[in-house]
């Protein structure tokens, strides 16, 4: 006798994920032998419970019962056959009770698009579908292991035959059928009549392993809030130990005194498994953001992922680990905000020095070695000059030349340093762009990382002091204004 | 003095922001003495700059821009968009001989490579130099194939010491400075000029940003990601002289020489070396006589009664044609139709040609002009100086592709070539590349793209508010203001060019070196880089050879009547038959030549067309130039005696006569102004031209006080004058010739008769030339049907790849209607054939024994068999549509040859038969039509419950009532010059029903009207003069899983 629990909401894909969970533990509650067939949908082999359940339908209503109990409404089929549940609650809301022998009788009714249900979801993400096929294919179900026949070619087939009933396809012949259709045809023909194709494979999906704690009392401070997170992590690593698995993303939900809830998420570059390393992550994450109030409850999940496999190498130079370095990066960013720690990048645009910062992320020895930084020391060695930017432009006074239109003289007023007669000039170099942009740049308060999202129009000059320092100033043709730029080495 | 020698307009397409005539009006506001245009690898903007610029008074310098190659080699700063063509070489021309040699290197370039890998190897210019002038800068630094130094060396020996100048240009940049120094110190060293070039791309510094927006089409990418393939500034405009002499005052020599170079530069394209091929006449002949001796012969046999006049006329066209030395071109088109004839082509002269008795004596056309009082000097006048135009409809597809063939086998492949066509950026497409460039959303630019063309110019802003409020686009948004601006700026200029239909050009010697020729999409054509206009500016001669549905139609139904006892010429067809009248009269006219449209149906039941002329002005008068200028009802009105037949003066009597004093066609005009004012033929023509182009207003008003002057000294003043300006000047633009008109009239006729009389042979030539025409294959299948042909199914053991008639009489539907049927496939069981043998012993001729042997026999793919089987087509073999889908899994199956024979397979299928409307779907999904009933009969009961009408009921209904109606849609119509109503033809199983929606009503319900395939319309009905209609109060949908019936939209 087997059991099938299907979810009878439409639930966001969140949710959907909470509630397969919840569907599990229910199973797993009333069965040791399920089966995931999918998102919401579980498959329970029943055989040997009669001592406790006389009837099936005692199976069912006790089943319904309890996921009402638990906050689920489900459609339950209880079948001597998973392929007659299956395709039950697929069609049919509330409690079915198939009785022995009449599963193909039951079934006979039933439209053949029922079928589609069965069959895989693939590409659900290729952006070349339709909105709504894209909606369809959501609507679906995974059964994998039930159906591995291409549903999508047979029933199009089946269809333009006119049968549109799985009575309709169980009526037909086998053998010319199988002509037909091959293998596909028949099994098809089996799961309309429903027989079952293989048995049950107990196996439990993939889900996030979790733990929760409510205090008497609301903790302020993060110190104290601390020690609990350690014991909660403690005991999530050693689960996680226990499955060979690791931490690939982290979810913490603190409960507020004020009822509402706080979350924070944090996904991890490489899998960990260490409960002070999390934790330590956890707390730099929560650090850098005053908790608004005090915290009554708190809940840890951790979206597990295989165990990282490394094999080192005697030739790989000492680096620090990646939980270390991590940890690194999160007290960085914790110091000097996001947006302003990783790696500084070019973009494809003719403003000068436009750059963005992109995530750190250390490079392997073999790249390192390889032909970059070959490159890069060849690019060195060709470059005549260096310039060092000033991280912000900083404003001068300069004066032209009445008859060349060559700037003459340089004052800076808050660096004397850089003051003085021009001696040489090199320019106008005019650059111009982003002329689509509406808002003028204010250099004042522009960022350095969106500065090339304005629109500039400028003259750049090199100008060589009668000290013999040589500078770059540019004045920005927008507003006639004169900056230095940056020194020559 | 600066000259710039180095500029590109926006014929490099989308690598230049400006036209050649707003370059050549900035050079002469900035002074310029001269100007060189180099369009990258083309002279496609040579004709339109050196018109411009002659008439502002500068020296047009032509050269272009060449696309290099860099072969097998080392090459920096090549991206992967840039393989391929890697470097540029602009090029000048000198003398007469360096344009040709100019047109052959960009011919070879264009015509030996794929497209978009065009380029020529340095090795391309061996012995093609001669009269060109090399500019050597910053581009050639990306060739560096034989080092930079050798590289100049290399191209100092290919043009030669004296005809190869180092340019350098200055836009403010670090990187192009250092390259300066570098091409200096080679000038140097190799002893040439250095000349100054500032490599224009556009006009003026404001004209920037439409720059980097061609950029980006060209790149296919958005401003927001372009980044280093726009330009790092804007200095690549027209700069004033003053400007570029400050900015190479370290380098005056480089300004210098721009002088010097240009004065050398003397060549212009006046001086184009085209010839007309000459025709090889009888020995003892001249051109001129054999022309007199063959239209002689011609006229005696076309004009039974060839009485003075005729020969008069005949004598008047010739003495012209000799005159103007077109003897010749008359000979060419007419061995052109000779050709025709003699391998059963269909060719039929129209356009203005049909205005000459020489013409039609040598039957190049097929109206008479004499009898039909048409005016020669349309055609051809002495103060014109053109080429005459003569245009050849044909039979569309293989066999119009047939002559062109033939014309470039004569003339080679190098000697004659199909005009281009310049697209250029319009409301729509514009619309669609400013939005992709801006990033704006798809399904707003989508919206932006139908509202642009609707947007006064003159009024941008505004107009562009209003529009956009109507459309839900929120016109605050931050993008919108750009995209108007940018939209506006973009119009008319050119993005790609394409191929003419039909204007086909010859030259006597090589046309590669009058103008460069470019592969064709279409396999072996050559397509010259200049549209049709230019071609006709630069003298060079053009004949259009256009494809026509309706003659290969023609042609087709005579083919098939011609096997049967029935023998029918198409011109000797019965003059005036009353049923083909008949027939007209009541708008019974699907399929018919130009009257089948919704318009000219409502048009025949008012104008009851009872004679030839009838056909005549009702082809012309359902045009935007008779509809916008007021025309129609005033005749309308005439016609049916409502309104008394007025003229303005007494003078136009005789002009206007034929039409009831409204003027309908062209040549009215042109006569008016011939006896009004007193205009000579050529100069009637030009004012034609005049008003018809709107080019210069200077001209027009020129002409209209040179037709108030004359009209003045006719005594026609005051208001008759302005009358009779206001009918020339509203008219001129869109007017019909009556000529064209007539023409037309002839394949109206002969259509109309072969629908009366023959019109099996008729329907299937129409099957087998689709698409084509108003109507979709479904709505041809059931119009025939209600005349009482009958057709039968497609059938593998009967039916070939097109329609045919059967012995019976009955159409017999091809396998060219099967949807997805490969040609091929179709073909192989058109050619099968089988000796079966029969249970009674008698061994026949048949395609396949059975299933399995049809299957075996032919490369049918499963989908194609699929659908012959659903539509019935395997039916021959035993079995219903359900059973052939169940035995063709069967046989489609691929069986080892062990088990080939042992499988016994019943012949009964387990599968329920096909209900009718599942065979209706069946039919419309595998074939687009259905020879079984009507897909709205199948809902005729549950219409009649809802008090639905059929189309043959309306019939018989008053003016006024209030009706219900439904059925599939076929047309739907917003007509530009119908003030927003949108005209429906429903179509039932008993005819057609035409359905008026006023814009409220549309508007509102424009969804389900634009949407649904059924509609079930309730409204007023109107009667008027015999045309019923149905003035929609509200539509609904119907039949929504009915099956997809194609409609003809918004064409």
């Amino acid at each position: 006798m087997y059991t099938c629990l299907y979810l009878d909401q439409h639930l966001s894909k969140r949710s959907a994920q909470y509630s397969t969970s919840a569907l599990i533990r229910l199973a797993q509650d009333y069965s040791p032998r399920i089966e995931l067939y999918g998102p919401c949908l579980v498959m329970m082999d029943m055989h040997g419970m009669s001592q406790l359940y006389k009837t099936p339908q005692e199976i069912g209503m006790t089943l319904r019962r309890a996921a009402a109990d638990r906050g689920l409404v489900v459609r339950v089929a209880v079948s001597a056959t998973q392929t007659a549940a299956l395709l039950i609650t697929q069609a049919r809301s509330g409690l079915t009770i198939v009785p022995l022998g009449s599963e193909a009788a039951v079934l006979d009714p039933l439209p053949v698009t029922i079928l589609k249900k069965l069959s895989q979801v693939q590409d659900s993400s290729s952006d070349k579908k339709s909105k709504r096929q894209k909606r369809d294919q959501r609507d679906l179900h995974v059964a994998p292991a039930v159906m591995s026949v291409p549903v999508g070619v047979c029933l199009s087939t089946i269809q333009r035959w006119g049968i549109k009933t799985l009575g309709d396809l169980a009526a037909l012949p086998d053998q010319q059928l199988f002509g037909r259709l091959g293998s596909f045809g028949r099994v098809l023909q089996r799961i309309a009549r429903g027989q079952d194709e293989r048995p049950l494979v107990c196996k439990q999906g993939r889900d996030s392993v979790e733990q929760a704690v409510t205090f008497d009392w609301p903790i302020e401070r993060l110190e104290l809030l601390s020690f609990e997170l350690a014991r909660l992590l403690h005991l999530l690593c050693e689960t996680l130990e226990y499955r060979d698995e690791c931490a690939g993303a982290l979810h913490t939900q603190l409960i507020l005194v004020s009822g509402k809830k706080y979350k924070r998420s944090l996904r991890f570059a490489t899998p960990l498994r260490d409960a002070q390393e999390l934790c330590a992550l956890i707390l730099l994450d929560l650090e850098a953001r005053q908790l608004p109030e005090g915290v009554n409850g708190m809940t840890v999940s951790i979206d597990t992922v295989p165990n990282r496999k490394l094999q080192y190498s005697l030739f790989t130079s000492a680096v620090p680990s990646p939980e270390r370095l991590s940890i690194l990066v999160a007290r960085l960013k914790v110091l000097v905000g996001a947006g302003r720690c990783g790696v500084a990048e070019l973009i494809d645009s003719h403003y000068p020095g436009a750059f963005k910062m992109q995530e750190f992320r250390p490079k392997s020895l073999e790249e390192k070695h390889g032909k970059h930084f070959e490159d890069k020391e060849a690019v060195l060695s060709l470059l005549p000059a260096v310039i060092r930017r000033f991280r912000m432009p900083v404003r001068a006074q300069v004066t032209v030349g009445k008859l060349s239109g060559r700037p003459v003289s340089l004052t800076v007023e808050t660096q004397r340093v850089i003051s003085g007669r021009i001696v040489g000039s090199s320019g106008p170099w005019r650059s111009s762009g982003n002329w689509w942009e509406g808002e003028t740049r204010n250099l004042s308060r522009a960022q350095d990382h969106d500065i090339a999202s304005h629109p500039w129009n400028r003259d750049e000059w090199d100008v060589v002091l009668s000290g013999g320092s040589v500078y770059r100033l540019f004045r920005d043709r927008l507003v006639d204004k004169w900056f230095v730029e940056g020194v020559m080495d | 003095m600066y000259i710039e020698l180095h500029a590109s307009s926006a014929f490099s397409f989308l690598d230049g922001a400006s036209s050649p005539e707003t370059l050549v009006e900035c050079a002469a506001a900035l002074d310029y003495p001269a100007l060189g245009l180099l369009d990258r690898d083309g002279v496609y903007g040579i004709p339109r700059f050196h018109k411009a610029a002659v008439a502002a008074g500068i020296k047009p310098i032509i050269g272009s821009e060449l696309s290099m190659r860099i072969n097998n080699c080392h090459s920096r700063n090549v991206g992967k968009s840039d393989q391929g063509a890697a470097w540029k070489l602009p090029v000048l021309v000198e003398t007469q001989q360096g344009y040709k040699n100019l047109c052959r290197l960009i011919t070879h370039m264009k015509l030996g490579a794929a497209k978009d890998q065009d380029g020529l190897s340095l090795e391309d210019f061996e012995g093609h130099t001669s009269g060109l002038v090399a500019l050597v800068g910053r581009q050639m630094l990306r060739g560096d194939r034989h080092g930079v130094g050798g590289l100049v060396g290399r191209l100092v020996g290919i043009f030669g010491q004296k005809n190869v100048y180092l340019e350098v240009q200055r836009h403010l940049l670090r990187d192009e400075e250092h390259d300066n120094q570098a091409l200096l110190a080679l000038a140097s060293a190799y002893r040439v000029p250095v000349v100054a070039t500032n490599g224009v791309r556009f006009a003026r510094a404001s004209d920037r940003p439409l720059y980097d927006l061609v950029t980006c089409i060209r790149h296919k990418t958005t401003l927001a990601r372009a980044g280093n393939r726009l330009l790092r500034n804007a200095e690549r405009y027209l700069k004033p002289p003053t400007v570029m002499k400050k900015l190479f005052s370290d380098v005056p020599s480089a300004i210098r020489t721009t002088h010097e170079l240009s004065e050398r530069l003397n060549y212009t394209i006046k001086d184009l070396e085209y010839g007309f091929p000459d025709y090889s006449v009888p020995s003892g002949e001249t051109v001129g006589s054999f022309l007199c001796k063959i239209t002689e012969v011609g006229a005696r046999e076309r004009y039974r009664t060839y009485d003075e006049r005729v020969r008069k006329q005949i004598s008047r066209e010739l003495d012209l044609i000799n005159k103007l030395h077109l003897g010749g071109y008359f000979l060419i088109v007419w061995d052109i139709v000779n050709f025709c004839r003699q391998h059963g082509i269909l060719v039929q002269g129209r356009g203005s040609a049909a205005n000459s008795a020489v013409c039609y004596s040598l039957g190049i056309t097929a109206v008479d002009p004499i009898g039909m009082e048409l005016l020669f000097e349309r055609f051809l006048s002495e103060e014109r100086g053109e080429w005459p135009d003569i245009d050849l409809d044909l039979p569309s597809g293989e066999r119009r592709e047939q002559v062109i063939q033939y014309i470039y086998k004569r003339y080679g492949k190098f000697g004659a070539g199909m005009t281009a066509n310049v697209i250029t950026y319009r409301g729509r497409n514009a619309a669609r590349d400013v939005g992709k460039v801006l990033s704006i959303d798809q399904d707003q630019v989508d919206r932006l793209a139908k509202i642009m063309p609707r947007v006064d110019q003159a009024d941008l802003r505004k107009s562009f508010t209003k529009c956009i409020g109507n459309t839900g686009v929120d016109p605050k948004q931050q993008n919108l203001n750009l995209f108007g601006e940018l939209w506006m700026r973009l119009q008319n200029l050119p993005r790609h060019l394409g191929q003419h239909s039909g204007g086909m050009v010859i030259c006597r010697g090589r046309l590669d070196e009058v103008v460069p020729l470019e592969r064709a999409s279409m396999p072996n054509r050559a397509v010259v880089q200049w549209d049709k206009d230019d071609c006709a500016e630069m003298g060079i001669v053009k004949v259009d050879l256009l494809g026509l549905g309706m003659m290969s139609v023609l042609e087709d139904s005579l083919a098939i009547i011609n096997t049967t006892s029935h023998q029918i010429d198409l011109a000797r067809l019965p003059a005036d038959d009353p049923m083909v009248y008949q027939m007209l009269q009541a708008a019974d006219t699907v399929g018919v030549f130009q009257v089948e449209s919704r318009a000219q149906m409502a048009t025949l039941p008012r104008m009851r067309p009872e004679r030839f002329y009838d056909l005549v002005v009702e082809v012309a008068i359902i045009r935007p130039g008779p509809i916008v200028g007021k025309m129609v009802h005033p005749y309308l009105r005439r016609r049916s005696g409502k309104e008394p037949v007025t003229y303005s003066h007494p003078l136009l009597k005789p002009i206007l006569q034929r039409t009831l004093g409204v003027p309908i066609f062209q040549e009215q005009l042109l006569r008016i102004a011939m006896v009004a004012a007193g205009f000579t033929g050529g100069e009637a023509e030009e004012l034609r031209r005049a008003f018809g182009n709107k080019r210069s207003k200077r001209r027009l008003k020129q002409i209209e006080m040179k037709l108030r002057l004359g009209m003045r000294k006719k005594g026609i003043d005051g208001h008759v004058a302005d009358e009779i300006i206001r009918s020339i000047t509203s008219f001129a633009l869109y007017g019909f010739p009556e000529s064209h008109a007539a023409s037309f009239a002839l394949l109206v006729y002969a259509s109309a008769y072969l629908k009366v009389y023959y019109p099996a042979a008729f329907y299937t030539a129409l099957l087998n030339n689709q698409p084509m025409g108003f109507y979709s294959p479904a709505t041809l299948v059931k119009d025939a049907q209600r005349r009482g042909i009958r057709f039968t199914e497609i059938n593998v053991q009967a039916s070939d790849w097109n329609c045919k008639v059967d012995i019976d009489g009955a159409i017999r539907l091809g396998l060219r209607y099967v949807v997805g049927l490969r040609k091929e496939v179709g073909l192989n069981i058109e050619s099968s054939k089988n000796m079966v043998q029969s249970l009674d012993n008698v061994v026949e001729e048949q395609r396949f024994c059975s299933l399995d042997d049809f299957v075996s026999q032919i490369g049918v793919r499963r989908d194609e068999l699929v659908t012959l089987a659903e539509i019935g087509a395997l039916n021959m073999f035993g079995y219903d549509r359900r059973s052939a889908l169940w035995q063709i899994e069967h046989a489609i199956k691929k069986r080892g040859q062990l088990f080939s024979e042992s499988v016994v397979e019943p012949s009964e299928s387990p599968l329920p038969k096909m209900m009718p409307s599942e065979r209706t779907a069946a039919d419309y999904e595998g074939t687009g039509l259905t020879i079984g009933p009507h897909s709205v009969s199948l809902q005729r009961s549950a219409l009649a419950v809802r008090g639905v009408l059929r189309a043959v009921d309306l019939l018989r209904m008053r003016n006024g009532r209030r009706v219900r109606v439904a059925g599939a849609v076929i047309t739907r119509q917003r007509p530009a010059t119908a003030k927003g109503f949108v005209f429906l033809t429903l179509e039932d199983e008993t005819g057609i029903v035409n359905v008026i929606v006023r814009p409220k009503i549309f508007e509102k319900q424009k969804t389900i009207i634009l949407e649904q395939k059924f509609l079930l319309i309730d409204g007023c009905l109107q009667r008027q003069d015999g045309v019923v209609s149905i003035k929609a109060d509200q539509c609904q949908s119907f039949f929504i899983s009915g099956p997809s019936i194609e409609s003809y939209d918004f064409h």
